[in-house]
């Protein structure tokens, strides 16, 4: 652990929690957009998180420890995860924990706790969605797992650090091989992060809900770090794609402008992603329960394909 | 060194004699007492052997020269010799605890007598030097389990778990012997062999029997079905030495027979990786579904050894084909794995036998609300959960990650055809991952969390502090290796295997502590107690929860064709065009496969067979007189002949 390291982890650390809100906000916008409806100010995400931190927290009679740690930890857990994950500087010395397999396992953490604390209190809507959740996420698992292997495989390093540095290098964004792997690193964000058609993440209703049916008991600074954390995660999984499809920008020495205009690119490519989740959302319906397995699998052939085209070459 | 390992043999048969022989109140606390003693002696004893410059040390050499008896240590066995030590030392911690609170008198004597005597047949199996020691030791450790296992034989589903475990431990006895006795014809000496290759088909036949009675014993799939049967049946301490120590047992002879006795070859890897891939899969689905708790745990034992196979099983396909770095990080893998599985699932078996004790039941349906009731067994629970679920830093965490980075290098170096088959592996490897993760959830929050669903639930209360005491020996040491296994695997002289766990756990510390103290500060820190939301109508009983069948009902029905669930319904109606219903039943049955599809046909077979050969067998003298008289006849006859 050098000085470089030390300040790699707090500029991407500081720099994700800053800008993740900004991207929930302007899903939303976007989707609000394509309904015909104005929708809310690009800034309200962190006016929400303000609201939040400030209100006062409850919690169900019946509840045990897992609801006073998991916040904290699903939080922490994530901001660990984007130590793996540069989003505009590449520092030369990788991490010592840099590796592709400890971040998967670090989101399924972050899972097992919000589906513990979905069953801490006892509500039949937390059950339904701890139940739904870890019911998609068996079968989204192996996907993620192949999807990444071929990642690795492609790009020949098992560290995040090392695959955006060879996406950079050696292949160009045409590159049939980045283009077969954008196809389900996008379905990744689409799944991980809970939206149309698999979770809708504006719904309260119990037919359709997972992720807000577990959360649907916090309150307070609870809801805000899980919010935040939930913004995070979405973030981290779109600078993957972001910055393997389109690595332009990312800073590879450390210079004041290098970062800035690191950041600023970053903050474009983002924006963009995010208007094309937006429209994707729009454009679907939210599928059947039991149909999501299907959408998965997609993911799960392209990522095989690219697998197998990489063989042939 | 020798006499140190008699002393520590004699701790652990005085413990065993004690009980057995003394009838006094209370006795077992005192035979617990010498096998903590053991346990910690035999820890102490087998870490200086781990280390990278130690070599095989002969303890004790029996005079007997047809039938030699050897017991030596050498790394292989060391690590597992330290996972018994630690595992003893728990269990000698829960035992009295849980035989008090046992109903039943003469039997708890028993038990406490033959845990020790188990362990030490286990033990000496692990260091046992010569193939004719391991025979002896092997069944010695199948007969001690069976009489544990009948201990609380008046309940009818006891009696049957524990004949079908005699049944199949005898099997797989019969496949050691006849591997065994294979491996005398090529080799000629008791001794183990090193390395066998050639064409010499009696070598391959030899490895054949020889899985196949270790398979038997660690619960692959399709030998499994004693398994689930048999670990919950016995008393919850014994089922934590079953499933963590027992199949550890056999895992170390499959170490060390496909690692010691033959060159590996692809043929072995791919019969390994294949039944490990099915035993991974299919015994983590089993578990899924399961009601009762430490059925689950069982179940879950099952997918670990598949898990452990496949590592394995990499590990020969990977010396097969010249990759000496990849097979060793898949073998340091599985065994990394088998030791850390031997420590969590005797955690989780003892915590969850605690639970049960307090409950009076096994099934999760019937659970809930336990954590607030038992914190320090929950706690500890959830320490085996994360564990198991392989959450980093957490042990179970190391074995998949080495896995995992084996089957992904793999992907990267090896032939087209062959990373097909990686890419095969690795996705059946990681549902078998996801899948842990979902059967945990549900073994801890239906069982720990949220409102209890019986009254027995809701009388359980804490066990006293040697109960958990136990559990916590093997929750720190099961956090411990996960946190510091980067240091371990340095001294034992293999680094960079992995990343850094030490700095992803301050880092995960650290980062807590600082949103802790951050929100803290900075936040509200205004807090109320409240009802659970209600949606406006009354206080949610627990009869408004989710239950453990409805957890899993989306994961079944997703894999509805390997659960081979048949929904029926039937139907009356009062008239005949069907308009007005009447009654009806309706239900969901998940069939056996195996017990309908393998088993039972086998059994039949057997049966029909037998009756057979017991109508030649009728009791009548003048029959026998008869058959003697053709046999010297015929004898005359071929004597005759070839005269």
């Amino acid at each position: 652990m050098n000085g470089e390291s030390i300040l790699f982890g707090l500029l991407n650390v500081a720099f994700v929690l800053l800008i993740s809100p900004f991207f929930m906000m302007v899903i939303k916008k976007v989707k609000a957009r394509v309904q015909g409806r104005e929708g809310p100010h690009l800034l309200q995400g962190y006016y929400n998180l303000a609201k939040l931190f400030r209100k006062e927290t409850l919690y169900s009679e019946y509840a045990g420890f897992i609801s006073r740690i998991a916040p904290y930890a699903a939080l922490s857990i994530l901001l660990v995860a984007a130590l793996q994950i540069p989003l505009i500087w590449i520092p030369e010395q990788e991490l010592v924990t840099a590796n592709i397999i400890v971040f998967l396992y670090l989101l399924v953490a972050g899972r097992l706790l919000i589906a513990l604390l979905g069953l801490d209190t006892a509500s039949t809507f937390g059950g339904m969605g701890s139940s739904r959740e870890m019911s998609l996420s068996a079968i989204i698992e192996p996907v993620t797992v192949v999807v990444f292997a071929a990642l690795v495989y492609v790009m020949g390093s098992f560290s995040i650090h090392g695959i955006f540095r060879t996406a950079m290098t050696t292949f160009p964004a045409y590159s049939p091989t980045v283009l077969l792997l954008s196809v389900p690193l996008f379905i990744l964000i689409i799944v991980e992060t809970g939206r149309v058609p698999v979770d809708n993440p504006e719904t309260h209703l119990e037919l359709t809900m997972v992720h807000e049916g577990m959360l649907l008991d916090t309150s307070g600074r609870n809801l805000a770090l899980f919010e935040l954390s939930h913004a995070v995660k979405q973030t981290l999984l779109m600078a993957i794609l972001l910055n393997i499809v389109v690595p332009a920008g990312i800073a590879l020495e450390l210079s004041a402008f290098a970062l800035v205009l690191g950041g600023a690119v970053f903050l474009l490519k983002g924006t963009v992603l995010c208007v094309i989740i937006g429209l994707f959302e729009s454009a679907y319906a939210k599928m059947r329960f039991f149909q999501i397995p299907n959408f998965f699998m997609i993911a799960f052939f392209f990522s095989i394909l690219t697998i197998f085209i990489e063989v042939m070459m | 060194m020798s006499e140190l390992f008699l002393f520590i043999v004699l701790l652990y048969t005085l413990s065993g004699v004690i009980p057995l022989c003394i009838r006094k109140k209370r006795i077992w606390s005192v035979s617990s007492i010498i096998m903590c003693g053991g346990g910690i002696l035999l820890t102490l004893f087998s870490l200086p052997c781990l280390l990278p410059s130690s070599a095989k040390t002969i303890l004790f050499q029996g005079e007997w020269v047809t039938f030699p008896i050897t017991i030596g240590i050498d790394r292989l066995s060391a690590v597992f010799c330290i996972l018994l030590g630690i595992l003893s030392l728990s269990v000698a911690l829960y035992t009295p605890g849980y035989l008090d609170r046992m109903h039943g008198n003469r039997r708890k004597y028993v038990v406490s007598g033959f845990i020790p005597l188990f362990l030490l047949s286990m033990l000496l199996v692990i260091l046992a030097g010569t193939t004719f020691a391991f025979l002896v030791f092997w069944e010695l450790m199948a007969i001690l389990s069976f009489f544990l296992v009948l201990t609380e034989f008046e309940e009818e589903k006891t009696r049957y778990a524990s004949l079908f475990y005699l049944a199949m431990t005898q099997l797989s006895t019969v496949f050691v012997f006849l591997g065994i006795l294979l491996i005398r014809m090529v080799t000629g000496s008791w001794e183990y062999p090193a390395l066998l290759s050639g064409n010499d088909p009696l070598i391959f036949l030899s490895f054949l029997c020889l899985f196949f009675g270790i398979a038997i014993k660690s619960g692959v799939i399709p030998f499994h079905k004693w398994l689930p049967h048999a670990h919950p049946a016995a008393p919850s301490p014994v089922s934590a030495l079953m499933s963590g120590m027992m199949i550890s047992t056999a895992l170390y002879a499959l170490f060390r027979v496909v690692t010691g006795f033959y060159t590996p070859g692809v043929v072995y890897g791919f019969l390994i990786l294949a039944f490990g891939c099915l035993t991974a899969v299919l015994g983590v689905m089993y578990a899924l579904k399961e009601q009762d708790l430490k059925g689950l745990l069982a179940y879950s034992s099952i997918d670990n050894t598949g898990i452990i196979l496949i590592g394995t099983g990499l590990w020969a396909v990977f010396s097969a084909f010249g990759y000496p770095a990849l097979a060793l990080m898949a073998l340091a893998g599985a065994v990394f794995h088998a030791i850390s599985h031997g420590l969590f699932k005797g955690l989780l078996f003892l915590t969850a036998g605690s639970v049960c004790q307090a409950a009076g039941t096994r099934n999760i349906d019937e659970m809930g609300g336990i954590l607030v009731r038992m914190p320090w067994t929950g706690g500890f629970f959830f320490i085996g959960v994360l564990s198991i679920a392989s959450i980093p830093p957490f042990s179970g965490f190391i074995g998949e990650l080495l896995i995992l980075q084996s089957l992904i290098g793999g992907l990267s170096e090896l032939s087209p055809l062959l990373q097909i088959v990686m890419v095969v592996v690795l996705s059946l490897f990681s549902l078998t991952g996801a899948l842990t993760v979902t059967t945990f959830v549900k073994a801890f929050g239906l069982t720990f969390l949220a409102l209890p669903r019986s009254e027995g639930a809701k009388k359980a209360r804490e066990v006293p502090w040697p109960m958990y005491a136990g559990p916590a020996v093997l929750a720190g040491v099961s956090a411990g290796l996960g946190i510091f296994s980067g240091q371990i695997f340095s001294f034992l002289g293999y680094p960079g295997l992995l990343p850094d766990l030490l700095v992803l756990f301050l880092l995960l510390l650290g980062t807590t502590i600082l949103v802790y103290a951050a929100v803290w500060s900075y936040a509200s820190r205004k807090t109320r107690i409240t009802r659970t939301w209600d949606c406006g109508m009354m206080a949610p009983s627990s009869r408004m929860e989710y239950t453990g069948s409805g957890f899993t009902e989306p994961v079944v029905r997703f894999f509805g064709a390997l659960y081979r669930t048949r929904i029926f319904s039937t139907r009356e109606y009062l008239d005949p065009h069907q308009c007005l219903y009447k009654s009806g039943t309706g239900g969901i049955r998940l069939m056996k496969y195996f017990e309908e599809c393998l088993y039972l046909p086998i059994a039949r077979r057997i049966d029909r067979y037998a009756s057979l050969v017991s109508s030649l067998q009728n009791g009548d003298v003048d029959r026998y007189v008869l058959y003697v008289f053709c046999t010297v006849l015929v004898l005359i006859l071929i004597l005759g002949w070839s005269a």
